[in-house]
Order: C-alpha cells, then structure tokens, then sequence
C-alpha cells in the first residue's frame, strides 16, 4: 500500500483538467478543419478583392497584441490564485476579461465595415471561409469573456475554493489555447494573406 | 505519520499543475518572446523588402516558433507536473490534424488541376459572354 505511486490514483482536479485537455484538442480539429476550409477557397474572389484590399493590418496587430497580453494576465491570475491574492486575482481576471471585451469590439467593428463596404460572407468563396474562421474563433473568445464574469461571481460569492481553482486551471487552458489559434489566424489569414 | 500526509494530498483535490508549473519569469518571457516574434514579422510583411517565395517559410517558421513557445511556457505541455496522457493524447491530434490539412489541400489541388481551368478572369469572360 504504501509502495503504491501516487500517481496511480489522479485526483478529481486532475481528471477535471484532462478531459478539459481533450476537449481543447478536439476543439483544435475544428480549427484545423476550418483552416483547410479557408486555404482552398483562399483562391475563389469572384470579384478583383483579395486580401491586400480588404485588410488594415496595423489594425489586426492592435488585436494581436490585446489577445496576448490578455494571454499573459490569466498567467498572472494563475499566480495569484496560487499565491493566494484575491484583490490580485480578482484584478487579474478582470483585465483580462476586459481586453477580450476590447478584442472582440475591435473584431465586431471589423466585421461591420466589410460588411457595409460589400464584402460579406455572401460574396465571394474566400470570404464565407474568412468569416467562418474568424466568426468561431471569435464565438470562442466570447465564451471566455463569458465565462470569465462568471468566475468574477463566483469569486466575489465564496473566495478561492477548490471547485474555483479547478474552473481557472480550465479557463486558463481555453484561453491559451485561443491564442494559439490566433497566431495561426493572424500568420496565415492576415499575414500572408497581404502578400498575394 | 508518513501515510497521513499521502492521505491529505489524494484527496485534497489541489490541481497539481497549479502547484509546481509557471512562475512570473516564464510567462513574462513568454509574453516578450511572443511580442517580438509578433512584431518581427509584421514588419517584414510591411517593409515589402523580400519576395513571397521566401516570405512565406519565414512567416511559417516565426508563427511555429510562437506556437511552440507557447505550449511550453503558457500551456506546460510536457511538464513533470502535467497529466501522462497530456502529451500522447496532443501528438494524436497533431496526426489527426496533419491528415485533414494537409489530405483536403491535396485533394483539392489534384481536383483543381485536372479540372477545366477556370480563374476569376475565365469567370468574368464567362459571364460577360452569357449577358
């Protein structure tokens, strides 16, 4: 018995993260699936608009830089949490959710003026891909901003519990995750994109 | 005495990897790190200065340095910490992941090529010709 590992019996937090781990690699088939999706239709302009036209990329390096920090304040809130901070852990996750909020208000914009200039999903093969692919990974950012207020909740209610824990290692992973993501968008999407 | 505190830690339900994994240096350096890759290149798609063709395995090679940055810093893949199946479980995917990519971007090319050719400007003749 007492030869036994302890790894051998995971606790619940330790099952909890791995199938979250799971559902992030599944969740990386989507993307990867809707990244497929948008390099073969990247060709399919109907009209003379590509990329080059469409795009403001100081605009989009403004957005990658909000995502980022907001990558690195959730590292921050992880600190603190472990530390066991509240003020700090609480500022933490607010800053973060504050400049997901900013993210998606400049993406939303982004969108609108596409759209009010004519180029919508509707017109062109390239871009049905191009809204797909930024419009989930923007739901997924939304869902973090969400949950993220949640948490603040919760926070405020019952301070730092176990079951709290467990939900910020998760929500950390998810918005890590979503960074990653992002760097594909941004390089392959928005980077290259400018070079034809 | 020993075996008490092997209890309290089974069924304490402390997620481990919030215990030993990540401290303010690794995810500070990671942020600057990613910063810089990030800006690095931007601006060698502003500055216009190299052509396309070696442009593109620059940009590859700069968003895979960051991704890979990142798992390891921000995400602890792989570390002594993490969960043993973290890591067999994110390689499958990455098989996974190569098969759809890389499957659908050869198949469509093969479609592509076999098939009549037909770019936006055969598209617009076509159409100007039905009018």
């Amino acid at each position: 018995m007492t030869g036994m590992p302890l790894t051998a019996q995971p606790s619940s937090a330790d099952r909890a993260t791995l199938g979250f781990w799971i559902y992030i690699l599944g969740d990386c088939l989507l993307f990867g699936a809707m990244f497929a999706t948008f390099s073969v239709l990247r060709g399919n302009l109907f009209t003379v608009s590509t990329g080059t036209g469409l795009f403001d990329l100081t605009f989009v390096l403004i957005e990658t830089l909000l995502l980022l920090t907001s990558s690195f304040t959730i590292g921050l809130a992880m600190l603190a949490q472990r530390r066991g901070g509240k003020r700090l852990l609480l500022l933490a996750i607010a800053a973060t959710m504050l400049l997901g909020v900013a993210f998606l208000v400049m993406e939303f914009s982004e969108f609108a003026h596409l759209a009010a200039s004519g180029n919508d999903w509707t017109k062109s093969g390239f871009l049905s891909a191009f809204f797909g692919l930024i419009g989930t990974h923007g739901a997924h950012v939304l869902a973090g901003v969400v949950w993220m207020a949640v948490l603040l909740v919760q926070l405020g209610m019952r301070g730092i519990t176990p079951a709290f824990k467990r939900r910020l290692l998760c929500l950390s992973l998810f918005w890590h995750f979503l960074d990653i993501i992002w760097i594909c968008i941004f390089s392959i999407v928005y980077l290259m994109g400018m070079l034809s | 005495m020993n075996m008490n505190t092997t209890d309290t830690r089974l069924s304490g339900g402390e997620p481990r990897a919030t215990n030993e994994t990540g401290s303010f240096f690794t995810y500070a350096a990671g942020f600057l790190a990613s910063v810089i890759l990030t800006l690095v290149a931007f601006q060698l798609v502003q500055a216009d200065a190299l052509p396309k063709e070696a442009l593109v395995p620059i940009l590859v090679g700069l968003a895979l340095s960051q991704i890979a940055l990142q798992l390891f810093l921000f995400l602890h893949l792989g570390s002594r910490s993490s969960s043993r199946w973290q890591l067999p479980a994110f390689v499958l995917m990455l098989i996974i992941l190569c098969i759809i990519v890389i499957g659908s971007l050869w198949t469509m090319q093969n479609l592509d090529t076999n098939m009549m050719p037909a770019t936006s400007a055969d598209w617009t003749a076509f159409l100007s010709q039905q009018e």
